[in-house]
């Protein structure tokens, strides 16, 4: 598959109660200063469990060498959080009940890794027989 | 005689006298000049050294406030006081597995690209 076919969207989809929402918030609060992927990586990859905490995420916001104030007052306010409901809304209509769920353009996702890559290959490759005719 | 010979040295020592007291003066206007320029010296030097770590603070800041951009754009941080809340914040991701994608966000690849992977996901 040529390069610049796929590419790869994040939504929250809160499950796992207040922990899980303010690490989503923290995260698109991270965003505003261009460090989302910094933070889902702390989160997901790297499991940082004291990113969970206030202070945890302001600690992370430093280490970052974000805006801490901004940060601070960004993750106090909950300025994310109508934007991250607005996305739990939409998951639940599009029928989503569970994590991971995926969507390769608009379409369920299958449940394997392999099965995943064929269908990302199968719309790519429908998508270059679109582009050639 | 005798008492103009006294009279003749009593002028002659008074002039000595004056002349040497006079020498003085100018030495000390002297020495005084001499420590007159030495203070002008180091207020210049002085002077001049403030200027210098003034003008090196002023490019300290242009060369900050020029590196802030930068490294919103190449997807590091800093320089938040330039953004607002919600503003799609993007550029090049410059770390791991995804180094070198661009990105929008919680959006990386292509933005043209015709294949769109969603994920719902959750951070716990």
């Amino acid at each position: 598959m040529r390069s610049g076919v796929a590419r790869y969207e994040f939504r929250h989809f809160i499950i796992f109660g207040a922990q899980s929402e303010f690490a989503a918030m923290a995260t698109e609060c991270a965003g505003d200063q261009g460090a989302w992927w910094e933070f889902h990586d702390a989160y997901l990859l790297e499991g940082l469990a004291r990113t969970y905490t206030r202070s945890g995420a302001i600690e992370l916001a430093r280490d970052e060498g974000l805006n801490v104030a901004r940060f601070t007052q960004c993750i106090d306010n909950e300025e994310h959080r109508e934007r991250i409901l607005q996305m739990q809304q939409q998951a639940l209509a599009e029928g989503v009940s569970g994590t991971p769920t995926f969507r390769i353009n608009g379409q369920p996702g299958a449940r394997s890794l392999d099965g995943l890559i064929d269908q990302v290959y199968a719309a790519a490759e429908a998508a270059e027989r679109e582009e050639g005719g | 005689m005798r008492f103009a010979l006294w009279l003749l040295a009593c002028g002659l020592a008074l002039g000595v006298l004056l002349s040497a007291c006079g020498s003085g003066e100018r030495d000390a206007e002297g020495e005084q000049s001499g420590l007159t320029g030495t203070v002008r010296s180091e207020r210049a030097e002085r002077e001049a050294s403030i200027m210098q770590q003034e003008e090196a603070q002023q490019e300290q800041t242009a060369a900050e406030s020029e590196r802030v951009p930068e490294q919103v754009g190449d997807g590091a941080q800093g320089g938040a006081e330039q953004v607002d809340a919600g503003v799609e914040q993007g550029g090049v991701i410059d770390f791991g597995h995804r180094e070198g994608l661009p990105f929008t966000r919680n959006v990386v690849g292509d933005p043209e690209a015709p294949v769109l992977i969603v994920e719902y996901s959750d951070f716990q």
